[in-house]
This record gives C-alpha cells, sequence and structure tokens, in this order.
C-alpha cells in the first residue's frame, strides 16, 4: 500500500484535488439555487411557489446518476461541448440544491410566524423581513443539517467518475486497472474522502450538542 | 421495623457531591415528607431509593436488600418500589389501560384476566374508569398523574416515593391528585416518600417531616414539631418564606 | 419523431421494466436486512457497552462518511479475494446492506435518544429490564417518531441501486445503456424513462411517508 501511494501519489492528489473543486462548486452554487428554491416554496405567490415544489420534487426523486449522464451525454449533442468534469458538477448541483432547498425551507418554517409579523409590523417588506429577520435565523437552525448535505455532496461526487470527470474515484479506478491492486487503490480512495468527510461529520455533531 | 435505611450514603455526580453523609431510617407503614429548596439533593435522595440514581458509597437498605450490593437485583426490589414522577411519565406509545397493565405482565407475569381486573378497579379507584381506552396525549395533566400512580399500585408495591407529583400541574388538578395520595398512603402497610412543596399536604399526611438543603438533612421531625418549632435555622427561613406565600 | 416510437418499442419497454424489478428487488431486500442490522447497531451503540459501543460507533462513523461507489467497488473486488464470488445482484444488495444499516443505525440512534428519559425511567421503575423497556416503550415510540427519516432514506437507496450498474448488476439504469447503447438516438427517450420511472417510484412513497405521518400527528 505504501509502495502505491509512493507511486501514484501526485494522480491520487491530483483526484482529491478536483474532488474538492467540484464540491466547493457545487457547494456554493447549490446554496445560492436552494435557498431561492426554498424562498419560492413559502411566498405568498402561487406561481413561485409552484416553480419551487416542483424543482425540488423533480430533483429530489430522480437519482443523482441518471441527472449527471444526462447532463454528459445530452447537453454535447444538442447544446454545447463540456467535459464530464463540467457536467458532473452541474448535475451535481442541481440534485443538491433541492435537498438544500428542502432543508432551508424546514429552516425557515420552524422560524416562529411572529418574526415574519414584527418585522412586517415594522413596515419592513417581506423581501427585506426574510433577507434581514427571517432568513438569518433560518441559516442558523440549519447550519448542522446543512453540514450534513456537504458531506452527502463530496460522497456524491464520487459519480464523476462515470463521466469521466477525474475526481478522486476516477483517477482510483485508473490505477486499480493498471496496477490490478484494487483493494489497497480502494483504501486509499476511501482514506482520502474520510479525510474531507469525518472531521465535518464530527464537528456538525458538536455542533447539533451545543444547540441542542 | 425499617422498610428503607440509609447509612452514611453519598452520592456525587462527577464532582458535585448531591448526597451528603446522609442517614435515615423510614419505618414501613410511615408516610415521610422531605421538602427544602431547589437542588438540595431531595429529588435525589427519593429517586436513589429504587436505584435510579447510583449511590457512591454507604449502604441504602430497601425492604430488606442492600441497594448497592452487585449481587442485589435492582429490579426485583423496583417492583417492591412504586414510583410518580413530576412528569408522569406515562408510556406514550400505550393506552391508559395498558401503562397499568403492562408492567403486571412482563414483569410479573400476571394472568391477564387477573391484570385486567386489577386495573380497572385501579382506574375506578383513581376516578377515571371512563379513561381507560385514551392515549395519555389525550388526558388531562391531573389525570395523567393520577393513571401514573394506578400504575403504580399495579405492581402491588411496599413502598411508594412522590417525586414532586403535582409541580407541573395546573393548580386546579392539584387536589384531585393530592386526594389520591393521600388515599395510598392512608392504607396502614404502605410506606411512603413524597417530595413536594404542598405545606398543608405535608401537613396533613406526613407522620414525619424531613429538611435538607446542600445534599445534607439538616433537620427530622415529627410533623407537629417541625411545622410548629423547626430547631434549624435554614429550616426556618425556608418555612416562612414559603408560608408567605 | 420515429427515434422516439423505436425506443419505446414494447421489447424495450418489457426490457426496462425487468431492470425495474432488480431495482426494486435489490432495494426491498437491503432495506429489510439494513433495518435489522441497522437496529442491532444503532441499539448497540446508543446503549453505551463499554467498548463494543465504541467500535461499533467507529465502524459505522467510517462507513457513512464513504461514497457508496467504494463500497460497492470494495465488496465487488474485494470479497472475491476472500473466497466469496458474488454474482453483481448479490454483490449490489451486499453493499447496499452494508452502507444502508450504517446510514439506518444512525437514524435509530437518534431516533432513541429523542425519545423522553422519563419513559425509559418509569419503565425501569416498575422493574422493567433495560431491553424489556426497550421493546416495550421506547422503541415503539422511535420508530413512530423515524418513519420520515426512514421512508426518505428508503428514497435515497432506490436511487442509488443506479450506481450498481458500475459492476454491469442488470438493474434500470443498466438496462437503459443497454438500450441506448445500441443506437445513439434512443438516449433523450431513454433518460426521459429513466426520470419517469425512478421520480414515479420515489414520490409516492414520499407521498405516503406524509400521509402516514399526518395520520399519526
Amino acid at each position: 500500500m505504501i509502495t502505491l501511494l509512493r507511486t501514484y501519489w501526485s494522480t491520487f492528489l491530483t483526484g482529491f484535488g478536483w474532488t474538492i473543486l467540484s464540491s466547493c462548486i457545487a457547494l456554493v452554487a447549490s446554496l445560492l439555487i436552494g435557498s431561492i428554491m426554498a424562498v419560492f416554496e413559502v411566498v405568498p405567490n402561487k406561481t413561485l411557489r409552484t416553480i419551487g415544489t416542483v424543482y425540488v420534487e423533480i430533483f429530489r426523486n430522480i437519482p443523482l446518476l441518471v441527472i449527471v449522464s444526462f447532463f454528459y451525454l445530452v447537453i454535447p449533442m444538442y447544446v454545447v461541448k463540456i467535459n464530464g468534469f463540467t457536467a458532473g458538477t452541474i448535475g451535481l448541483t442541481i440534485y443538491t440544491s433541492a435537498f438544500i432547498a428542502e432543508t432551508v425551507r424546514s429552516g425557515i418554517k420552524s422560524i416562529n410566524i411572529g418574526q415574519m409579523e414584527a418585522s412586517r409590523a415594522m413596515g419592513m417588506k417581506y423581501v427585506q423581513a426574510m433577507r434581514f429577520i427571517v432568513l438569518p435565523q433560518a441559516f442558523k437552525v440549519v447550519i448542522p443539517p446543512l453540514g450534513n448535505q456537504f458531506i452527502n455532496l463530496v460522497k456524491n461526487s464520487s459519480v464523476l467518475a462515470f463521466v469521466a470527470g477525474f475526481d478522486l474515484m476516477y483517477q482510483g479506478n485508473a490505477i486499480a486497472s493498471q496496477t490490478f491492486a484494487t483493494v489497497n487503490t480502494y483504501l486509499i480512495v476511501g482514506a482520502f474522502y474520510l479525510v474531507i468527510t469525518l472531521p465535518i461529520s464530527y464537528y456538525m455533531r458538536h455542533l447539533e450538542k451545543r444547540l441542542a | 421495623m425499617s422498610m428503607i435505611e440509609f447509612r452514611k450514603v453519598q452520592k456525587y455526580y462527577g464532582k458535585f457531591h448531591a448526597l451528603k453523609d446522609i442517614d435515615l431510617e423510614i419505618d414501613k407503614g410511615e408516610t415521610v415528607v422531605l421538602i427544602g429548596p431547589s437542588g438540595s439533593g431531595k429529588s435525589t435522595l427519593a429517586r436513589s431509593v429504587n436505584g435510579l440514581e447510583t449511590i457512591q458509597s454507604g449502604q441504602l437498605i430497601v425492604n430488606g436488600r442492600d441497594i448497592a450490593d452487585k449481587k442485589t437485583d435492582i429490579n426485583r426490589i423496583r417492583t417492591d418500589v412504586g414510583m410518580v414522577f413530576q412528569h408522569f411519565n406515562l408510556y406514550a406509545n400505550k393506552d391508559v389501560l395498558e401503562n397499568i397493565m403492562i408492567a403486571p405482565r412482563i414483569v410479573l407475569k400476571m394472568n391477564e384476566d387477573e391484570n385486567k381486573k386489577n386495573a380497572m378497579a385501579l382506574l375506578d379507584q383513581v376516578g377515571l374508569a371512563d379513561k381507560a381506552h385514551n392515549m395519555p396525549s389525550q388526558i388531562s395533566g391531573g389525570q395523567a398523574q393520577r393513571v401514573a400512580i394506578a400504575r403504580s399500585l399495579a405492581m402491588k408495591p411496599r413502598c411508594m416515593l412522590f417525586d414532586e407529583p403535582t409541580s407541573a400541574l395546573d393548580p386546579e388538578m392539584i387536589d384531585d391528585v393530592l386526594g389520591v395520595i393521600k388515599y395510598v398512603t392512608s392504607q396502614s402497610d404502605m410506606t411512603s416518600l413524597i417530595v413536594t412543596h404542598e405545606m398543608g399536604f405535608a401537613q396533613e399526611v406526613a407522620n414525619r417531616v424531613i429538611f435538607m438543603d446542600d445534599g445534607q438533612i439538616l433537620e427530622d421531625d415529627k410533623t407537629d414539631v417541625f411545622f410548629k418549632n423547626p430547631s434549624n435555622e435554614r429550616a426556618r427561613q425556608f418555612l416562612s418564606k414559603i408560608i408567605s406565600h | 419523431m420515429q427515434n422516439w416510437i423505436n425506443a419505446y418499442s414494447a421489447m424495450n419497454l418489457r426490457f426496462l421494466f425487468k431492470g425495474l424489478l432488480v431495482t426494486l428487488e435489490i432495494s426491498i431486500v437491503s432495506v429489510i436486512l439494513s433495518m435489522i442490522f441497522g437496529s442491532i447497531l444503532g441499539i448497540v451503540r446508543y446503549t453505551k457497552i463499554p467498548w463494543l459501543s465504541e467500535i461499533v460507533g467507529f465502524i459505522i462513523d467510517i462507513i457513512r462518511n464513504l461514497p457508496l461507489l467504494l463500497i460497492i467497488f470494495f465488496v465487488y473486488f474485494g470479497l472475491p479475494s476472500l473466497g466469496f464470488k458474488p454474482d453483481t445482484i448479490v454483490a449490489a444488495i451486499f453493499a447496499m446492506t452494508v452502507f444502508e444499516s450504517m446510514m439506518i443505525a444512525e437514524i435509530i440512534r437518534s431516533g432513541i435518544g429523542a425519545v423522553n428519559r422519563g419513559q425509559l425511567e418509569a419503565s425501569r421503575a416498575v422493574g422493567m429490564k433495560y431491553y424489556q423497556a426497550m421493546w416495550h416503550v421506547i422503541l415503539p415510540q422511535a420508530y413512530k417518531n423515524m418513519i420520515p427519516a426512514l421512508v426518505s432514506q428508503l428514497i435515497s437507496l432506490i436511487k442509488d441501486t443506479s450506481l450498481a450498474t458500475i459492476i454491469v448488476t442488470p438493474e434500470l439504469m443498466q438496462h437503459a445503456q443497454v438500450i441506448y447503447g445500441q443506437n445513439a438516438n434512443y438516449i433523450v427517450p431513454m433518460y426521459l424513462a429513466l426520470a419517469v420511472l425512478y421520480f414515479i417510484v420515489c414520490y409516492s412513497l414520499s407521498i405516503i411517508s406524509r400521509i402516514i405521518d399526518r395520520k399519526m400527528a
């Protein structure tokens, strides 16, 4: 295993880098889209509410692999040529944003209605009350579940391997098929994933305990 | 003949010394009320009698068996000692009747017909026979506490612990619950230890009153002596504060 | 237009449907096994048995924080070196069960933790043993509260079976790939079919969960 790591360390690290890059881009983008969709789901406007609900329900109930493969195969055929990394990251973003929307929405719901009423009574517009009073409180509540979403995101980014997305799992597959040291290679790949996910997981549990 | 006996009992929560050198004897058939400010250790003392709190040293003998002894079957003691909690703790997944019947069934292996007859009789005693098939969430706090008392009595205990049984109740519900407790304690062979803030009730039912503060027993007197002329200064202060309200 | 009609030929639809059945088969077997193992592990972790609970907790944390895809590879490539060569469906079920048991163990642990502590005390106070209190009082309440979390875990399990296509398990995703592998014009119709089929299965489950939840509240 040591020899394997020594020979292929740069390949592992490259994959690790792409995995982190893809996860971070998808995290930022899906936080943005997810929050917008979450707000859509709770506003009084019926059209927006329908858009939000439909978006969330569709993408939560279709496998990530289907979404990612669709972007990888179909978009280049009809729209624009994109590589596996881009297709994978877009797919990850869309899939994750649906879950983030759900998390943020329940966060908003958990904020006492009195907060909104008090803000409106002070003359704030709905958007202002949302932006300055409700959402900041909601985000505090949803930090632990969002952390879990991020862990899922990092784990899910392994589907990039299906679409040649250069990520950790993809590089692992490549090394495994070259060296036939399959089990050892995947042990190292696993360790790399744990380097990201375990600390977040423990930190989130610590946060949950403190908030409870 | 003593039912409960504490001998030099010490209890710690980490570094916090919750029970300090407790010596206490409660005889069979006695009704003892335990009072004191919050955090004084009175609930801890009551809860240690059936082993919900474990003591670190000393002896605690309940119905002739030492609780601190590892060889003692704690579940055997618990069938002899009933407990009523401040927050009732009715089993949320069982209806009222099942709440009463489950422990006799699985712990005492009581015959089902006898169990049911017994449970209905107890419900009748606490005035709630018509609530037998309600869920705990569908009855009031006062009713829940009366069910909880019936649940304890179903085990035919020799001794009852009441841990602030009326503290979580709305004022208008308290009397019904106290009435049931009074009936339970009045039975000649029942030993009771009651943690409460209801001084009028204490005066009425207790043979003895124990005052605790800071993990220690500061006063242990016959009821009338205690209320007329407590010897301990802190007990006196505590009484004057409570009674002036 | 002709492409779409050809893509959805009776033969292709039957083939897709066969894949869907395998997907459901893997999901149902895995979820039953995972509920059993997950409950045991979750209770062990909650119970704080010296050493055992810590070791179990550590294993749960490690596996939960790895990609399922990696577990599938481990099972598929690792088991043969232990002298056991499973077929692809068994390998998929094995991998899903290992992974999902850990996820469910975590749900069970927090579900038990969420049951009011007084319930355990009241059970112990009447002389019930720990396992009796768990079985008769704590677990029924915990499972009831956990139904939404368990159903959403089931939904993600069903979606995750699509990953088993990597070891050529003949499930829905794999069958769709076989069909569009013959003709690139079938790609879009096949992805639409995949989306619709997975959506119908998963969305109906989430609706059922919501109805149960509302009924019980």
